[in-house]
């Protein structure tokens, strides 16, 4: 096993589910977060001047895209063959595409609050019931195949967030919230989230 | 072999490094392309509301990453194993990200043409000038590994548009140049480009 080092902000963003995917594995790794403060300083020693940046045995690699499908294969978690793993991609990014546009960085409560809403409503809510018929249709346990995949670490991230920020879409949404809650408690992935740092964004 | 069937705008955007892996793996697809206008009546039959979307065999799968990485993958375009595949997503990343930055549907000519100039400058240069010293340094015929990728197709698509955007940016960038027109001339590619030539941004 090489050794592994995550160097990203001290923020989920795009570090939450390269560490989820270590946690799920029970794989140690050294996750380096570090604050905005000490962003300048660092950002020319990264390859491509950006972060996440994942550290193989002390090589440098890029992307946060790159880092969690590397992790993915190598644990096992990203599908049994590569249209199952085309699946996985596709269900991380229509997630990725929606839970973007939320406000992470406004600085106004009451604003945010109000995008918030209007994104889960707009956004988040057509799409994830999409995927919420597919799964109550398919009655897998998994999102694609038959184990855990990084798609279901993002959901389970992802609404994990709603859970704080939006629980009113929830109850639309019961068989991909017993998934979330299946995978909350996997043991390594419960560690970690009883442990992470409470996010502001 | 299943039945390919891609379907995306009238244009390179999104859905180009899945045309040239199969114009260079030779295989038979249906390339569906319309128009803008076009657009909000295709809209609703696409399974999130977006595009570029692969037919296989009929079933839908969505975005591009998805849809790139399962056709190098079936193509053996994906690198020789995991890391090589992490490092290929990395490089197609990386030119995602600083092309993205790109202001394709600016209207106004001077404007686009100035902000052109500043993305080129701080974004783009810079990117491809790292890239271009390492690849010199690795002496290689193809970016990663020893076969061609999805990752030297990427580099191929943008620098093509780049060359007919202002054909002076490659000139700091001779081997990353060298490796688009060896690309651009392969078979498959070569009959693509006569029909589709890339024409700038």
């Amino acid at each position: 096993m090489p050794t592994y080092k995550l160097s990203y902000f001290n923020v989920p963003g795009r570090g939450e589910l390269i560490r989820l995917l270590f946690s799920a594995a029970k794989v140690e790794f050294e996750d380096h977060r570090f604050e905005f403060s000490e962003w300048p300083e660092l950002k020319s020693k990264m390859p491509f001047n950006q972060v996440p940046v994942l550290y193989i045995d002390g090589t440098p690699l890029c992307e946060s895209g790159a880092i969690f499908r590397y992790l993915a294969t190598e644990f096992g978690m990203n599908g049994a063959n590569s249209l199952q793993a085309a699946y996985i991609e596709m269900v991380h990014g229509v997630l990725h595409d929606v839970y973007s546009k939320l406000p992470f960085m406004e600085k106004d409560a009451k604003v945010k609050k109000e995008k918030t809403t209007a994104v889960h409503q707009e956004h988040i809510l057509p799409a994830l019931l999409k995927i919420e018929k597919k799964f109550s249709e398919s009655k897998r346990q998994y999102l694609v195949g038959d184990k855990l995949s990084y798609a279901d670490l993002k959901l389970t991230n992802n609404l994990i967030l709603t859970e704080e920020r939006a629980p009113e879409i929830l109850p639309q949404l019961p068989n991909l919230c017993a998934l979330r809650d299946r995978v909350r408690n996997l043991d390594g992935v419960k560690q970690y989230l009883a442990s992470r740092p409470i996010s502001k964004m | 072999m299943p039945k390919l069937k891609l379907s995306y705008f009238d244009a390179s955007g999104r859905a180009e490094v899945a045309r040239l892996i199969l114009a260079a793996a030779k295989v038979d697809y249906e390339d569906h392309r319309f128009s803008f206008e076009q657009w909000p009546s295709i809209k609703p039959d696409t399974p999130f509301g977006a595009v570029p979307v692969l037919y296989i065999d009929g079933v839908p799968l969505c975005e591009s990453g998805a849809i790139n990485r399962y056709l190098a993958a079936e193509n053996g375009m994906n690198g020789a194993n995991n890391l090589q595949a992490a490092y290929i997503e990395m490089i197609g990343g990386v030119l995602g990200d600083v092309f993205m930055k790109v202001p394709y549907f600016e209207k106004d000519p001077k404007v686009k043409a100035d902000k052109l100039v500043k993305v080129f400058r701080e974004n783009i240069l810079p990117a491809l000038g790292k890239m271009e010293k390492k690849f010199g340094e690795r002496g290689q015929q193809f970016l990663i590994g020893d076969k061609l990728s999805y990752a030297d197709l990427a580099m191929c698509n943008v620098l093509m548009h780049t060359e007919a955007h202002d054909a002076k940016y490659l000139k700091d960038i001779p081997k990353l140049n060298a490796l688009k027109d060896r690309v651009r001339n392969l078979d498959g590619v070569r009959q693509y480009y006569a029909v589709h030539l890339p024409k700038g941004f």
